[in-house]
């Protein structure tokens, strides 16, 4: 019992009484609440998985449409297939979007078990029930007539929308632009901070006390009241120019106040003794600074690797405004120009969206406590 | 063996080394700008050619912009409602959550997570939310059965009350974006609040429960006391932050809807001037007085909390 630290109910209080309801009142508001972040999510997954007719109805469960049969090419066709042309009330293009056939409105046949098909033309005899709906044709099994009316059902997964999306976006490109970005942020991030900072803690070198204050500075000067300056800066050094203009991306980035910050507040800690034995045993600086110094540090390395992932891959005004040419551009400013081109399908965009979060969520699952402290730390200094 | 000093020497020669790359970063693309945005506001840039000395004719031309006094204004506005929603949720949440002892690591985690979602995503997504026929509180309202008093009371002179138009609504527009921003950032202050209250001994409680009092002179007189130093730098960096507002409303609004441009914020104006109409100085000049208000409350915050000194007692 004693290992739970004591917060402002006491256990009985916990337990008993009216402060027990209250408690039970704003944990059940709590986990309620929780429905605020979660749905929203739950929602984007699901509506990015939606058929285009469906879109509009709720995302979880799909909306039956009415289709009237308007052409019967073939029909002397007399056998159990027949090909029909049918008009629902939604006039988008479902190519590629799955339906099923629930049951006949308008006549008194029973079709239990037709099927919607476009390339099951060639085959009509298949006994696929969920089949691709090209255009408005079907392949209807049962008889029919001009007329006939009866309800499809979308269904609710259409991997579909995913492809159109991954092809639309060029998903592929763009990402990879992201983790090539990612990855040359991470890879400065790590030597130009943490060198400096060790430098600033055990190699102090004249001047060294103004050059940290400068550091310390810069965290005063919020990034916008710069950006037009550092916009000039980046282009008139031509950092716009070779590839694509990625390293107007990365070069600005790589000082971090803060990152050194807290770097250099971790090679604080390290006690003297264990630094200068190194030195002792013949470790050149740099290996002691390799050797002892970098393992240690593996708890605010880890923070700052997950912070810079996450900042680059989420990124999005100032890659937009120096990356001059669309194929070097990352998946956000990707993004925002995939929906502005106006273009895209409803559906298709928001499968998009989905698959541009998944890299977040996955960082945040697996290194929380890193995110945690991170965002504690960046408060306290702040 | 090499002498002291000649190891000293070299000690601070690596040292010198070791920070090289982070001097020259800073000096490039920290202190270079930094120093350029006090000089570029009184300049008439020009790509090609030197720039002209302009004195203050660019301060005195944004000035007299009627969008400028409109873009501050609605700066406020923004972070007086930001403020309004966005300061005491997160020490709500973190309050409560700390006192749940299963599945609070499920709270933190849920609420936590819009913080790590990119922006981009996040506002097309509530694009979608905010849609006026499909989008979900739209849906929600009508279906509780909202829709039709708010119907009614669109034909009275209460018809501003009615939240319906969300992003499309001159009215509605701004409160939407704040919505929107403290759903996306609050959790990461809850965090901070969290961490402070993880920091309070639970012995003051015990004592305090010992000698009679109730939870909510526990709540007054221990725990809000206690998350004071942490509420005063939070404020600032809200107010820091919330002035900073720029991609809600460039993402969703672009500072409309309509020619009253509800939405545009200061920031939005200082990208106009720099990206839309290439007037870079004009830019930098009002990107230098938004600078000067930034410090103004980052010093009135120092001088504050230095008066106020124990604070604490306040509650």
């Amino acid at each position: 019992m004693a290992s739970i630290a004591r917060t402002l109910l006491g256990d009985h209080e916990r337990r008993f009484g009216f402060s027990a309801w209250l408690h039970r009142l704003v944990i059940g508001a709590l986990f309620l609440g929780t429905l605020s972040t979660l749905y929203p999510l739950l929602w984007l997954v699901g509506s990015a998985m939606k058929s285009p007719d469906d879109y509009h109805g709720h995302p979880l469960w799909p909306t039956p449409l009415n289709a009237r049969v308007v052409a019967v090419p073939h029909a002397d066709n007399t056998g159990p297939g027949r090909i029909v042309r049918v008009e629902t009330a939604s006039p988008e293009n479902k190519t590629g979007h799955i339906y099923t056939l629930t049951f006949v409105a308008s006549n008194e046949i029973e079709v239990r078990d037709a099927t919607i098909g476009a390339i099951a033309l060639a085959e009509p005899h298949t006994e696929d029930r969920d089949l691709t709906f090209d255009g408005l044709t079907l392949l209807l099994r049962g008889r029919f007539d001009t007329g006939d009316t009866f309800t499809i059902e979308p269904r609710l997964w259409q991997v579909q929308n995913l492809a159109e999306a991954w092809a639309g976006v060029n998903f592929v490109r763009h990402s990879m632009n992201s983790f090539i970005l990612m990855a040359a942020t991470l890879v400065l991030h790590l030597l130009v901070n943490a060198l400096a900072a060790y430098a600033l803690s055990w190699l102090r070198f004249p001047g060294a006390r103004l050059v940290g204050f400068a550091f310390l500075m810069t965290l005063m000067v919020p990034w916008y009241a710069i950006f037009i300056p550092l916009y000039l800066t980046v282009t008139e050094l031509g950092l716009t120019v070779p590839f694509y203009g990625w390293p107007a991306v990365v070069l600005p980035a790589a000082f971090n106040a803060f990152f050194l910050i807290l770097f250099k507040g971790f090679f604080d800690g390290l006690p003297r003794d264990l630094i200068d034995a190194a030195r002792i045993d013949g470790a050149g600086e740099l290996q002691t600074f390799w050797r002892v110094a970098v393992p240690l540090a593996k708890p605010i390395f880890g923070v700052i690797v997950v912070f810079s992932l996450l900042a680059t891959w989420n990124d999005f005004l100032w890659p937009y405004l120096v990356i001059g040419r669309a194929e070097g551009e990352p998946l956000m400013v990707r993004l925002y120009n995939y929906e502005l081109t106006g273009t895209a399908t409803a559906e298709s965009i928001l499968a998009a969206l989905a698959l541009a979060m998944l890299p977040p969520i996955a960082l945040f699952l697996l290194f929380q406590r890193q995110i945690a402290a991170g965002f504690t730390l960046s408060g306290i200094k702040g | 063996v090499p002498s002291k000093s000649t190891a000293i020497h070299r000690r601070q020669r690596t040292g010198l080394l070791f920070a090289a790359p982070a001097i020259a970063l800073f000096l490039v693309f920290a202190a270079w700008p930094i120093a350029r945005s006090f000089i570029l506001g009184f300049q008439e840039y020009r790509v090609v050619g030197d720039s002209d000395w302009a004195g203050i004719d660019n301060f005195a031309s944004v000035v007299g912009d009627p969008f400028f006094a409109r873009a501050w204004w609605n700066t406020a506005y923004f972070a007086f409602l930001a403020l309004l929603l966005g300061f005491p949720v997160p020490i709500a949440l973190a309050i409560t959550i700390n006192e749940v002892r299963r599945g609070q690591a499920f709270l933190r985690l849920a609420y936590f997570l819009p913080v790590v979602l990119p922006i981009v995503v996040v506002a097309l997504l509530w694009e979608r939310f905010y849609d006026v026929d499909d989008g979900i509180f739209n849906v929600a309202i009508n279906g509780i059965g909202l829709g039709g008093i708010l119907d009614r009371l669109g034909e009275t002179s209460l018809a501003a009350v009615d939240p319906r138009g969300w992003i499309n609504d001159k009215n509605w527009a701004m409160p939407s974006l704040v919505f929107m921003a403290t759903w996306k950032g609050a959790g990461a202050t809850m965090l901070i609040y969290l961490a402070a209250l993880q920091s309070l001994s639970g012995e003051l409680y015990e004592a305090a429960e010992i000698d009679g009092a109730s939870v909510f002179q526990r709540l007054r007189r221990i725990t809000l006391p206690h998350l004071v130093p942490t509420m005063q730098i939070i404020l600032v960096l809200q107010l820091l932050g919330t002035l900073q507002v720029f991609l809600e409303p460039f993402l969703m609004t672009r500072g409309g809807p309509g020619d009253t441009q509800p939405t545009l914020t200061v920031l939005l104006l200082i990208y106009r001037y720099a990206f839309n109409d290439w007037n870079l100085s004009w830019a930098a000049a009002v990107g230098f007085i938004l600078f000067l208000a930034l410090v103004t409350v980052a010093l009135i915050q120092r001088l504050l909390s230095r008066q106020l000194g124990g604070a604490g007692s306040a509650f």
